[in-house]
């Protein structure tokens, strides 16, 4: 392998690294965002319960409120 | 409406200041009007490298505490009538120095260019975002180095979070004759890498480091790059320039044996 291949797969290996750094900390953002804004629409019933959680391959989205009956929706994103 | 072009690189010393100063002189050739701005306070070398540090009298502080007009301070290129250059002085920690006086200052003056350039300085400090939110477009210059390449990286994603709608990058010293080796990146390889468009390519040449405070020969490589780089962006043209070329056939591959004892 010449010096320049190996280069190039070292340089990669650095900045993915650093990319997927710079993806956790915009999924915490992301995260606190969503759970902010699904709160204040749930508000508006009762007992809204949202739990938020990171799954592998994505989200876990518990939310559960007392409407005119009782409603629990569960989705993965 | 000039653009408004933003030169970085995060990391110091890879050429932001001697691109912005060639890059203006060649975008100046094609018949641009052209302003360069040092918005590297404190540091500033653009004066020195432009060969004009004896005939500043304003600088853009001076204009933003109100001791002068925008035009006082621009000044005149020594050999390109349509070249000028605003200083940015001394080192100031007064907060009229922020990203939007500057702005404002500069919308007085957008009809009378058609590029307005900016060097900015290392690091991704104040002084950076200040420089930044300046501009509506960005070049970063990177050379073929790891720690060049991934501070590039982090500006283009800083870059992108603040919206600028067109970033374009230009890789400095570049060595043809390593290329050929195989001992160095190509710069096609580091466009990819950095998913973001190569506007240029620039040779490592004695020329740059010596002809600072002068115009680069016109027989130069490096006045060659610039020039297809000043087309690339006035023309909407693609082309880079070889760097491998003075390397390719006999009296080549004999330049290129001698470079590498
Ligand atoms: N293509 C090149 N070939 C040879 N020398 C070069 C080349 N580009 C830049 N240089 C030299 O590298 C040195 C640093 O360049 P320059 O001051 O432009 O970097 P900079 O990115 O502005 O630095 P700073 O981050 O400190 O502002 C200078 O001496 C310059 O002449
Ligand atoms: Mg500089």
């Amino acid at each position: 392998m010449s010096k320049k291949e190996k280069d190039l797969i070292k340089i990669n290996s650095i900045i993915e690294a650093d990319r997927g750094k710079a993806l956790d900390k915009f999924n915490e953002l992301f995260l606190y965002d969503l759970e902010r804004i699904l709160k204040e629409y749930f508000e508006q019933f009762t007992s809204p319960n949202i739990k938020i959680t990171r799954v592998r391959d994505g989200l876990k989205m518990d939310i559960s409120f007392l409407a005119n009956s009782l409603k629990t929706i569960s989705a993965i994103y | 409406m000039a653009k408004k072009i933003v030169i970085t690189s995060g990391k110091g010393g890879v050429g932001k200041t001697t691109v912005t100063a060639n890059l203006g002189c060649a975008l100046a050739d094609v018949g641009q009007r052209v302003l360069l701005i040092d918005l590297d306070f404190g540091l500033n070398n653009l004066d020195v490298v432009l060969g004009l540090e004896n005939k500043i009298l304003y600088d853009i502080q001076d204009v933003l505490l109100g001791r002068c007009r925008i035009k006082q301070a621009l000044i005149q290129d020594r050999y390109k009538k349509n070249l000028f250059f605003l200083s940015s002085g001394k080192v100031s920690s007064d907060n009229v120095i922020n990203g939007q006086n500057i702005k404002l200052i500069l919308e007085n003056i957008n009809s009378i260019f058609d590029y307005i350039i900016i060097d900015c300085p290392a690091g991704i400090d104040c002084g950076f975002h200040r420089a930044i939110s300046c501009a509506d477009q960005a070049i970063v210059v990177a050379t073929p180095s790891f720690s060049s390449l991934r501070d590039a990286d982090k500006v283009i994603h800083i870059l992108k979070a603040y919206k600028i709608d067109e970033i374009n990058l230009i890789v400095n010293r570049v060595r043809g004759d390593l290329i050929l080796n195989n001992r160095m990146m190509y710069p096609k390889d580091i466009q990819e890498l950095l998913k973001t468009k190569l506007i240029g390519v620039l040779p490592e040449e004695d020329v740059v480091f010596l002809s600072a405070g002068e115009i680069l020969p016109k027989k130069s490589d490096s006045y060659k790059a610039y020039k297809l780089i000043a087309n690339n962006l006035t023309k909407g043209s693609d082309k880079l320039f070889d760097v491998t070329k003075k390397y390719t056939g006999f009296i080549g591959s004999i330049k290129r044996g001698l470079k590498s004892l």
